[in-house]
């Protein structure tokens, strides 16, 4: 559905993308995590069409280069900023955006139900946005991406100032796109909603792949051993290990355990492996 | 290309609508300003105005020498002196409200203020100006009786019976004739046909203000690069843009006109002109507000530079204050405003009386305007990829 050949952008001195490749197959949900300022935005706008790359190859579908119109729409794209009209209705966005993708009429009308169900904002429809709650805001603001039915959806840390429940309606959306068979490219900082949502994860950092591939995969081959945390009356010892639960035997049979905690290898670690530092927020 | 650019421009309105402060400037403030300035303007001109007439002496008596004093004096006529066919001339191309002609044999015949044969007066006006008419008339007689009255009516009159006496009795000691010349309008009707064009400018410089800056608060927000991404082009964007600003400034033109026809009198001479004056004041402003849109990066940056630049358009060209009241100096500064074209534009059609080839100089300044500042702006405007 989509391929990245070697992508490059520069802005002034910093180098924001640093040769990029990767493909994104239907029905998948491909992660971009990385921290701020790591090219995850700048990718997604370069494959958007947003963004020209300084060189690379982009191809949507086949079609071509997302600087054609005609292959623009068949993408759909939530940018990180709220980019919509808070003086319109949630449905008078939509309807706007869907007219702009060249729907009119009953498939206009359908596709703007369809998509105000499916972020179940169907009963605030007719309410200015400016009246919305973030997590609101964050469901209509994907709708919008939604409304002409593209096959491949960008969408850029989706849940960024959201509450708990909107930010699991958006995993729920997210998904159930991909059970219909669409392609999502996903950013996020958070290492949770790569974990819970994407098929294969690329850590992005400076620009470029420090690693690509599915998030079990990750762990394993980044995410170092597990840990185990004993406590004992007199002490507290902390163990690395590939094999936690027989070393949990192991430590069991040395003597009596007051607590005993194992911690498993996450992409959390596996990131910090990998760039050897907390996230940047 | 026409649903797209259509959508966009329907949107844009849409907003504009809905943002109270900018439909206020675009709509309620110039409708303020027709009808208050309209009242002032009225006002003045009824409590201070004196009536302009030519004064014909036929008879170079020195009774009518005395008689064109008296008037001269009065201060409530304006007097130049000519002869019979400039007099009619000027009265009919309505450079005056009025000639007054003392005809041959009037100081003759002032003896004979009581008979069949009196002095006669001739008044040209404009049978639509019957009220300054009857104010004319009402001075003649009135200065009349001032220069005959004491040395020969009340001379003349002593032997007559008292009910018959000139002062208890409809007489005038002089015969007044009117003729009735119809003018061909050339000055404003009301002081209304000076102020809705002002009006309408400030409409127009609203429009042009809340389109420049809403641009720039579609980069700020994001909407703008929505926008990019979307299956259109940028000359979607743009045109749907500028289609905007078009047609809320020709609706405006056209409705405030609609409002001052229907309430006020506004009448154009020619609507046809009117017509083609607002699509190209539409279409030289929608070029302002491009270039208005590229005069900073933040909407408040623009909001501040957009409104010095127009503001500083309406000083010179005459969208604050009339440009007959300026100085000579200033109404020849003022040809570098758009405003003042604008204004020239629309008084052309209105009341001044312009012919086509008159209009199409304000005109083409007019397009000429729009289509550099539209070409500046789109040069010089900040794309969200670019940035």
């Amino acid at each position: 559905m989509l391929q990245v050949e070697n992508l490059y952008k520069r802005f002034g001195t910093i180098q924001a993308v640093a040769g990029l490749s990767f493909n994104a197959r239907q029905g998948e949900i491909l992660g971009l995590l990385g921290p701020n300022g790591a090219g995850k935005s700048t990718c997604i706008n370069m494959v958007a069409g947003l963004l020209h790359a300084d060189s690379g190859q982009i191809n949507v579908g086949g079609l071509g280069s997302p600087s054609l119109p005609a292959v623009r729409q068949k993408i759909g794209v939530a940018p990180q900023a709220l980019a919509l009209y808070e003086g319109l209705t949630g449905e008078e966005n939509l309807r706007f955006f869907g007219k702009l993708a060249g729907l009119s009429g009953k498939v206009l009308r359908d596709r703007v139900s369809w998509t105000l169900e499916f972020v179940l904002l169907m009963d605030r429809k007719d309410d200015r946005l400016k009246t919305y709650s973030g997590g609101m805001k964050r469901r209509i603001n994907l709708a919008a991406a939604l409304v002409h039915d593209p096959p491949l959806l960008l969408l850029d840390e989706p849940t960024v100032g959201v509450d708990p429940q909107s930010r699991n309606a958006l995993f729920e959306n997210v998904l159930a796109l991909k059970s219909q068979g669409r392609t999502v490219i996903y950013t996020t900082h958070y290492m949770e909603e790569a974990e819970k949502l994407c098929d294969r994860v690329g850590i992005i950092d400076h620009g470029a792949f420090l690693a690509f591939d599915s998030v079990d995969k990750l762990i394993e081959s980044h995410g170092g051993k597990s840990m185990v945390t004993v406590m004992r009356h007199d002490s507290q010892v902390q163990i690395e290990s590939d094999d936690p639960i027989a070393e949990c035997v192991r430590l069991q049979q040395e003597g009596e355990i007051l607590s005993l905690r194992v911690d498993r290898p996450d992409l959390e670690r596996v990131f910090l492996n990998l760039t050897g530092r907390a996230m940047r927020d | 290309m026409r649903k797209v650019v259509t959508a966009i421009a329907v949107n844009d309105m849409r907003l504009l609508l809905r943002d109270k402060g900018g439909a206020f400037v675009t709509f309620v403030f110039p409708l303020a300003y027709c009808i208050f300035f309209g009242l002032i303007f009225a006002t003045q001109s009824m409590s201070s105005r004196s009536i302009d007439m030519v004064l014909v002496d036929e008879d170079q008596s020195q009774q009518s020498a005395s008689f064109v004093q008296l008037l001269k004096k009065s201060g409530a006529i304006e007097l130049t002196m000519a002869s019979r066919e400039q007099a009619i001339d000027q009265v009919r191309r309505a450079k005056t409200a009025a000639y007054v002609i003392i005809t041959k044999g009037f100081g003759q015949a002032l003896p004979r203020v009581l008979g069949e044969d009196r002095p006669k007066i001739v008044i040209g006006i404009d049978p639509a100006r019957a009220a300054e008419s009857e104010m004319v008339k009402g001075l003649i007689t009135k200065f009349a009786f001032e220069l005959f009255y004491t040395p020969i009516i009340l001379r003349i009159s002593g032997d007559l019976p008292n009910d018959q006496h000139p002062t208890k009795t409809n007489f005038s000691p002089i015969e007044i004739e009117t003729t009735e010349i119809v003018q061909t309008r050339t000055g404003p009707a009301s002081s209304y046909d000076i102020s809705f064009p002002q009006g309408i400018i400030w409409g127009v410089l609203g429009c042009c203000a809340s389109f420049g800056i809403s641009l720039v608060n579609e980069r700020t927000t994001g909407t703008l690069s929505r926008l990019l991404v979307a299956p259109i082009s940028r000359t979607h964007i743009l045109a749907g843009k500028a289609l905007a600003c078009f047609t809320s400034t020709l609706v405006l033109g056209m409705v405030l006109f609609f409002v001052g026809w229907l309430a006020f009198s506004v009448i154009p001479q020619s609507p046809i002109h009117l017509a083609i004056s607002l699509l190209a004041i539409s279409i030289a402003f929608v070029g302002i507000m491009m270039f208005i849109s590229i005069l900073g990066k933040t909407e408040r940056a623009v909001s501040g530079m957009g409104w010095a630049v127009l503001l500083a358009m309406a000083m010179i060209g005459g969208g604050m204050v009339p440009r007959f009241f300026m100085p000579h100096w200033m109404q020849s500064l003022s040809a570098i405003s758009p405003v003042s074209w604008a204004i020239k534009a629309m008084e052309g059609a209105v009341w001044r009386g312009f012919s086509t080839s008159e209009m199409l100089l304000p005109w083409s300044v007019l397009v000429g305007i729009g289509l550099l500042f539209f070409a500046i702006g789109i040069r010089g405007f900040s794309w969200p990829d670019k940035g």
